[in-house]
């Protein structure tokens, strides 16, 4: 294996962990409810 | 006699206001209350609303709201009638505590404090000078709709400050009152500091009243102080302070005058602990009896509530609701509620006026008395606003000017941000360049080229731009022109079933949709604020703004602004289309008439103006280094893999075919770059991302639209700064050279040599990007806000679909013609 294609590889692992934390985030952490009730819109701003 | 006969420049005095509900309470608070001189200002350009002065401050309301306030030109006549209970002024001699004495033990080293206020009474600017946060300011009613928490030390102790919505008093009308309230009564912060608008001390100190009332340790901030001294009077507030019986401290928030003395005063109050005693609001004979026996009552009920009795009998008597449903839950709730309403009757009978207003007269009775003491008189009567206004909301150049002014703001947006925007083309051109030329071949090399620069690079160019429209809207928003616009807008925006304060989210929307749906909250109608909600989204945001200039510029260049300001037009007619279909068929009744406060017009400093381009750009750079990169990286990932082997040998055979042969080097060189175009088409149609596009392109090839551009459109579902970032990964051109996206758009071809973007086909997809809905944020945000996932889908669907039907009709219909 290349090592640019190993690089990618590792950088593809990064990317796909940030996006199941986020959707993850998204559905099952409730924030500390506010005033705006705990809205996410901030967060995915 | 009504108000809303009164002459433009004539004054007279309130004898009633009749109504009913939360206008009514809205009203009285804000000052309208029996012998108080009300004057007639000016009309707005479209004859309604009107913009009245009452206790220093200037306030909209429409002729429809006007009418049902009575007033009369005689002060007399205005004062007579009305019940005999004289107030007897400061009858209770405050108790002693000296707020210096070092004696008081020292309590714990974290104060929590809570900034209460009126609506622009400077709250947040003193939270941002004292805990060194850049939460967003501006002149005008609202800009603070959630609670923001903010740390600070002074003198050796940590104060956790928040920063709470503005609110007019703790009545149950409003959910930022509500919210006010319970967060005072549930979260117990330490102290309160009481943020009072020094230029309008009247109608602010109404609130302190209420607070007073709640017995909580207090400190009064006199902000704006500045404002009152520049208006030639003086205010003995040493003496208003022991009327009061709260430490009263002179600031400018602007400019971070008295804030070290504030915090020690703070201090001062925090240690004294339990060993302050407030003093009561007197309210006259009739209603004392009355509070005295539903005091008595509740101590009999053995009421264990967090407020003080004084206070929950008071808000009883007042009809408050919120308070009565707790009461409710007692045993004896029954009888209390019947001792109540005899109350209630008894004050009526009595007073010859509802118990409402006779507690809001006699609260505006005891403040007048204090500030007759305390206050001089204005000296100085240069008026800059009342010039002003004269000019920007005179009925002739009003709306002019502010459509002058929204072209002007896109002008400035679109040519002088073409400038750096050029500059930051060009680097990432020739980064894009530097590592073309001096990488090794291999998929990393194709994802930086290709994805990043790609994706990343066509997005972060528009910086400028966005700089430069959040740099006109801060103007607007610090200047006080926000709510002269919404003034000049209410005419309009009742005939589609709105009020003027719907028109600065909307405004807002021009900025950032999530924001601006969350501003909804400040207006009192529900079925206003779902509208006003579900319209935000039609607000070309300054996300869709980067969508906008690429195109415009590359396909329409020589009418750039005019294009620009026609796509904002359409937004906002759809919106006006929308607001008329969902008012008469989802939310038919009106239920809340607004009065809204004019603030007076202040000049923007230039570092609040320059704090709030910066934290803008932070924001969109932030952007580009998490979900768009992100969003490139995954669109580059779907367009690269799988590899086919087989077929990328074909290819590479016919290259080395090509070598062998004698050729004219310029043919070569074009049968090269032939093989290297149907190479990359074959590639991205057999990616996954081409077939995602495949799928999507039966339902958007009737609007013109290839699968390149349904994907754009799909990816921007999440941020719609993404459709360029994509579209720069998929339009990757086939030079050697890293060409512009502009480049690569315009030379874009179908396989049989057509141009993917026709005339159109971009105006159906500026349409698409204007109408279908701006991204998941904002999704998440009308939820959050109409509290229910049925809008928020709703909105999906719509705007979504509709954006699909006019794209479909100009493409059709514009196919069909041509």
């Amino acid at each position: 294996m290349s090592l640019q294609l190993f690089i990618v590889i590792l950088i593809g692992i990064v990317v796909s962990g940030i996006v199941i934390r986020a959707v993850y985030r998204f559905f099952f952490v409730k924030k500390k409810s506010g005033f705006c009730g705990g809205c996410k819109g901030c967060d995915l701003q | 006699m009504r108000l809303s006969e009164l002459q433009t420049g004539d004054k007279a005095f309130i004898v009633k206001v009749n109504g009913s509900g939360a206008f009514r309470k809205r009203i009285l608070e804000m000052g309208f209350v029996r012998g108080q001189e009300v004057k007639s200002i000016l009309n707005a350009p479209l004859k309604d609303p009107i913009k009245y002065g009452i206790m220093d401050y200037e306030v909209s309301m429409r002729r429809s709201e006007a009418v049902l306030i009575e007033i009369s030109k005689l002060k007399e006549e205005a004062l007579y009638d009305s019940g005999s209970d004289e107030i007897e002024e400061f009858e209770n001699e405050p108790p002693e505590t000296d707020f210096s004495d070092p004696s008081l033990s020292k309590k714990g080293k974290v104060i929590r404090v809570a900034l209460v206020g009126n609506p622009n009474a400077g709250k947040t600017s003193i939270f941002n000078l004292a805990s060194g946060a850049h939460e967003h300011v501006g002149n005008y009613s609202g800009v603070t709709v959630d609670s923001k928490e903010g740390t600070l030390r002074h003198n050796g102790y940590k104060f956790i400050l928040t920063d709470l919505p503005g609110t007019y008093s703790l009545s149950a009308y409003s959910p930022e009152e509500l919210y006010v309230r319970s967060f005072i009564l549930e979260e117990e912060p330490d102290v309160i500091i009481n943020v009072v608008a020094a230029s309008a001390l009247e109608r602010n100190l109404y609130l302190t009243t209420e607070l007073i009332e709640l017995e909580k340790p207090m400190v009064v901030a006199l902000n704006m102080y500045d404002e009152l001294e520049g208006s030639g009077r003086s205010l003995d507030h040493q003496t208003l302070s022991e009327m009061l019986h709260v430490p009263i401290v002179p600031t400018v928030g602007k400019k971070g005058f008295g804030i070290p003395e504030l915090l020690e005063n703070v201090i001062r109050i925090h240690e004294s602990g339990n060993n302050l005693h407030s003093v009561n609001v007197p309210y006259g004979r009739v209603l004392e009896k009355s509070i005295g026996i539903m005091c008595r009552d509740l101590s009999v009920n053995g009421s264990s509530l967090n407020m003080p009795k004084r206070y929950i009998g008071i808000k009883l008597l007042e009809g408050d609701k919120e308070v009565e449903n707790t009461i409710r839950k007692f045993d004896k709730a029954k009888e209390l509620l019947a001792r109540r309403n005899k109350e209630r009757d008894y004050i009526e009978r009595l007073l010859k006026e509802d118990p409402e207003s006779a507690f809001t007269n006699a609260r505006y009775g005891f403040i007048a008395g204090a500030l007759k003491e305390t206050l001089s008189e204005k000296t100085k009567f240069e008026d800059k606003t009342a010039v002003l206004d004269s000019v920007l909301t005179n009925k002739y150049f009003g709306l002019p000017l502010f459509f002058l002014f929204l072209w002007i703001m896109f002008e400035a947006t679109f040519r002088i941000g073409a400038y750096p925007m050029e500059w930051i083309e060009w680097m990432v051109d020739e980064a894009g360049n530097l590592i073309r030329g001096n990488m090794a071949e291999g998929p990393l090399k194709d994802l930086l080229v290709d994805g990043v620069f790609g994706g990343v690079g066509g997005v972060i160019v528009f910086l400028p731009n966005i700089v430069i429209l959040y740099a006109f809207i801060a103007f607007m928003e610090d200047s006080g022109y926000m709510a002269r616009a919404a003034f000049i807008m209410d005419k309009l925006m009742h005939n589609i079933g709105l009020h003027g304060k719907s028109f600065i989210p909307l405004i807002m929307g021009f900025g950032c949709n999530v924001p601006a749906v969350m501003s909804t909250r400040t207006i009192e109608s529900r079925s206003s604020r779902m509208i006003t909600m579900l319209i935000v989204p039609f607000m070309s945001c300054s996300a869709r703004l980067p969508v906008y200039i690429l195109f415009v510029s590359a396909f329409f260049p020589r009418n750039g602004s005019f294009v620009m300001l026609g796509l904002y037009s359409v937004g906002i007619l759809v919106a006006i289309l929308t607001a008329i279909l969902l008012r008469k068929r989802f939310f038919t009744k009106e239920e809340t008439p607004f009065v809204m406060e004019l603030p007076p017009y202040r000049m923007p400093t230039f570092k609040s103006v320059i704090i709030h381009m910066w934290e803008r750009a932070k924001q969109y750079l932030l952007k580009m280094g998490g979900p768009i990169l992100v969003a490139s990286i995954i669109i580059w990932f779907l367009g690269y893999f799988p590899q086919n082997k087989e077929r990328e040998s074909r290819f590479d055979a016919q290259v080395a075919q090509l070598d062998t042969l004698t050729l004219p080097q310029t043919e070569k060189e074009r049968l090269m770059v032939e093989i290297e175009h149907a190479r990359n088409t074959e590639h991205q149609v057999n990616s996954y991302i081409g077939k995602i596009g495949h799928f999507m392109e039966p339902v958007m090839r009737p609007l013109g639209f290839d699968w390149k551009i349904s994907v754009s459109l799909l990816s921007g579902m999440a941020a719609k700064e993404i459709v360029i970032s994509t579209m720069g990964v998929l339009y990757t051109g086939d030079s050697d050279d890293q060409q512009s996206l502009q480049t690569r758009l315009l030379s874009a071809e179908h396989p049989d040599g057509t141009p993917v973007f026709s005339p159109l086909v971009v105006i159906g997809f500026l349409l698409f990007i204007l109408i279908y809905f701006p991204c998941i944020a904002t999704i998440v945000a009308i939820k959050e806000e109409s509290h229910s996932w049925r809008w928020a889908l709703f909105s999906v669907i719509y705007s979504t679909g509709l954006a699909w039907i006019i794209a479909f009709l100009v493409y059709q219909i514009g196919s069909f013609v041509s």
